[in-house]
């Protein structure tokens, strides 16, 4: 194991661990508010598709992410629209989200561009650039200099959005008179209604604040840490950010450590994949290794954490 | 001669074609205190609701000061001076005071600025009222009545000139009457109306300037309580005599063999934060009840009472001590739990305050299945929607339930309408010890004498009865023997022949200050 760098894993594991930052705390924001947030994966793949179709066509990453931010929104105010104004079931609307994103893209992408449900590939000027820091600190061997350039510095802008984030929501949960509205509307929808406040108002402004965020993690994917789009390109993303946001029971600082674990987890299955455990041939199967993720959220979420400390008002409709 | 304050013309409100209102008026003037009083489900709270934009009328008129106004929401009452302060619990626990009155507040300025400025005026206010809260503890610190006052504050905070008070039973519990007379008498002085809903006849009948009558969705008439005597009050509300206060049951005659008996009970609080210090809800409790004997446990809010009886109902652990219950031996290790106490006869009515009881989202054919769908209605495991029905149908109509609708949803049934449906429930499967917490809270007094009258009955079968209550005239009309707690301490047990309420009163306030 000596060209086996774990710099280089944890540097793989904040770029797989940040579309699921945005994800969860998209669904944080919804779920806070007490809409379930289902329909995240789909989200997802609507914002990750308007991205990467807008910018091949204009040429421009930064309207490409707005695009994707815009078109998630519509997405998430579908759900809305099914489940506040009307009061429908949440996990349904939840899954028709999924289910629409999922066929949309894929005829969109289809009919727009024939190249076999992909989009154009981006070229390096096309995508979000890498953010070199400053150079405060020499390259050299030192472990702070590596850690400096090699796991902090040179992502692109979008991982330091999703830390800026994480600390702005933490702050707006803790002290902003918003944040104590969202959380009532997640926890006691009558004591918000009696206070005088408008429970649909809070819940719409929650889940189009949450549609913007899901679609940054899109974005990130099609033209942050891809090169374009391709069909049902978040494969099952969408449900990891959930169980990462379950994982954190629902707070913001805890959502970014438990996406980082579950990026760290994808990192080391793409790390492992032909890589000899053992001396001789003692190599994994693939599979096995891809499905370690998957396995690991399974046992994490039903022995580890404890019981999970849903919004109350969870799935209420009223 | 002024416009009133608040003025509801000719409303009519019907759900599902139950009619809840028909062609009620009411006007309430500046500055006076106004008693509302009816039977369960006879539609004060509709009436209430309405005043405060919560449902919207199907016909009729509001003005506010002489003008009209629409109330669509809680917030454009709020804004026309209208407050309330409701039946059942919703505040976020987990926040602060502060934050729960400043909850729905429309942000103006700078966060911080705001902050401060409503911190001033919010403390002025607490002073001037003498509320003994702290702006920043957490709201799960403080009692049910506290948590009461936070929203009187909310209401002045926002300039409220006609406040509704709809059942505010913490409020009107003995040891807070002073408390509630003089802050009345404040509000008074600022010129607030205050609008008080309430089955407490005698406390209306004391405060109250003037007092609505609503029968069945109708106003029958405005009372001057100075003229007119309490006996004809209930006699308007409810269209029969009643008796007031309601005359003692008989004692118990045949006190049979000891039934249920308490050694030594300990129970420790639970570890609150990250200091790991237990406060004891409950040391050293010994207690004997025997067969056809009715125990009152009276104290203070908190005292312990309350978890006596969630202990006896397996729905707290215990750490210490022994309960013999007929010939089964409970334990602290013993897993002893809600299910277990039905299978051996316990039967528990929870406090109407904590909306426990039943469930709001099930039909009520449904919620008087909760706990006994095991014992009963099971065919091949199966529920039986007919039977159920059927049973729910019989259960409304003797305990004089309205709407007698099984089908409809609970939520929808009034206050002391659901209570006397967890009553009903309680009672139908003749339980041997039947445990009650504020029985009759937000019950009509038509309906309290029904409810004296069954547990006499229940009684006399041999059945034991513990139940806690606030109200000190309902402990003296039921008990054989009264429990005073304090601080978690069974500190006396009188024979309830050897003492009257006065001393009573005297008994449960002295042990307050005796810290």
């Amino acid at each position: 194991m000596n060209d086996f760098s774990w710099l280089l894993l944890f540097d793989a594991a904040i770029r797989l661990a940040t579309p699921l930052l945005f994800a969860a705390l998209a669904g944080m924001l919804s779920e806070r508010a007490g809409i379930i947030d289902i329909g995240l994966e789909g989200k997802m793949l609507v914002g990750a598709f308007a991205a990467a179709a807008w910018t091949s066509i204009s040429g421009s990453v930064w309207e490409g992410i707005m695009v994707a931010m815009f078109c998630s929104v519509a997405f998430s105010l579908l759900h809305g629209f099914a489940c506040i104004t009307h009061k429908g079931d949440q996990v349904v609307s939840g899954i028709a989200v999924n289910m629409l994103a999922l066929a949309v893209t894929s005829l969109l992408a289809h009919r727009l561009f024939s190249q076999g449900g992909m989009t154009p590939v981006l070229d390096k000027l096309e995508r979000l650039p890498e953010v070199a820091f400053p150079q405060w600190i020499e390259v050299d061997d030192t472990w702070l200099s590596q850690l400096y350039w090699q796991l902090l510095s040179g992502h692109n802008i979008l991982v330091y959005v999703g830390l800026l984030l994480v600390v702005l929501l933490s702050l707006f949960f803790k002290y902003s008179p918003y944040g104590n509205r969202v959380f009532a509307a997640g926890e006691n929808p009558k004591a918000l209604q009696r206070a005088g406040g408008s429970l649909a108002t809070t819940r719409y402004a929650a889940i189009i604040c949450g549609g913007a965020i899901c679609g940054l993690s899109g974005a990130f994917l099609s033209v942050g840490h891809g090169a374009g789009f391709v069909e049902n390109m978040t494969v099952g993303k969408g449900f990891i950010a959930l169980a990462a946001l379950i994982f954190a029971k629902w707070r913001p600082v805890a959502i970014l450590f438990s996406c980082l674990f579950f990026g760290l987890l994808e990192a080391l299955a793409i790390r492992l994949q032909g890589h000899p455990l053992f001396k001789g041939d003692g190599m994994l199967p693939i599979q096995l290794i891809e499905v370690l993720p998957y396995v690991l959220t399974v046992i994490v979420l039903a022995g580890f954490i404890g019981p999970s400390l849903a919004p109350k008002a969870l799935g209420n409709r009223r | 001669m002024l416009a009133p304050a608040l003025e509801l013309r000719h409303i009519d409100k019907s759900y599902h074609a139950v009619e809840a209102l028909n062609d009620a008026s009411i006007s309430i003037a500046p500055g006076s205190i106004h008693g509302v009083i009816g039977e369960n489900g006879a539609g004060k709270s509709s009436l209430m609701q309405i005043a405060y934009g919560l449902i919207q009328p199907d016909s009729g008129e509001i003005f506010v000061d002489g003008a009209k106004v629409e109330l669509l929401s809680p917030l454009q009452a709020i804004e026309h001076g209208i407050g309330m302060l409701h039946q059942k619990a919703s505040w976020l626990e987990q926040l602060s005071v502060f934050d729960n009155i400043m909850l729905a507040e429309p942000v103006t300025g700078f966060l911080f600025q705001q902050k401060e400025k409503a911190m001033a005026k919010l403390e002025l206010l607490r002073r001037e009222f003498g509320f003994e809260f702290s702006l920043s503890v957490k709201m799960s610190q403080l009692d049910y009545s506290q948590r009461q006052l936070v929203d009187v504050l909310r209401s002045l905070y926002r300039g409220v000139r006609v406040l509704i008070l709809d059942e505010p039973l913490a409020l009107l519990a003995p040891s807070q009457a002073d408390y509630l007379n003089n802050l009345l008498v404040l509000l008074k002085i600022q010129g607030i109306s205050v609008v008080v809903v309430s089955h407490k006849l005698a406390v209306l009948h004391q405060l109250c300037d003037v007092i609505t009558v609503i029968r069945t969705g109708r106003v029958i008439g405005c009372i001057d309580p100075h003229s007119v005597s309490l006996r004809e009050m209930s006699k308007q509300m409810v269209g029969r005599e009643i008796n007031l206060p309601h005359p003692r049951v008989e004692p118990s005659k045949n006190k049979g063999k000891v039934l249920l008996d308490i050694k030594g009970l300990r129970v420790h609080g639970a570890k609150t934060g990250r200091k790991s210090t237990t406060k004891l809800l409950l040391r050293d409790i010994n207690l004997s009840v025997h067969a056809g004997e009715m125990i009152a446990l009276v104290g203070l809010p908190e005292s312990g009472q309350d978890v006596l009886l969630d202990v006896l109902a397996g729905m707290v652990r215990f750490d210490g001590g022994a309960i013999d219950f007929l010939q089964y031996a409970i334990r602290p290790k013993s897993r002893y739990k809600i299910n277990k106490a039905r299978d051996y006869g316990i039967a528990y009515a929870p406090n109407p305050n904590f909306n426990i009881g039943l469930v709001d989202q099930l039909t009520m054919a449904e919620s008087v299945y909760l706990g006994y769908q095991k014992q009963d209605f099971g065919r091949w495991g199966l529920l039986s929607g007919r039977q159920r029905h059927q049973t729910c149908h019989q259960l409304m109509m003797e305990w004089n339930v309205v709407p007698a609708l099984p089908a409809m949803q609970t939520g929808l049934f009034s206050g002391g309408n659901q209570q006397k449906m967890v009553l009903a429930r309680e009672f139908s499967h003749q339980p041997s010890l039947l445990l009650l917490n504020q029985p009759t809270h937000g019950v009509d007094v038509g309906a309290i004498e029904t409810i004296y009258q069954r547990l006499f009955e229940l009684r006399e079968q041999g059945s034991s009865i513990l139940f806690c209550s606030t109200d000190l005239d309902e402990v003296m009309s039921l008990a054989d023997r009264i429990c005073l707690f304090s601080h978690g301490e069974l500190t006396e047990i009188f024979n309830a022949e050897d003492t009257d309420r006065t001393r009573l009163a005297l008994s449960v306030i002295k042990e307050a200050h005796d810290v």
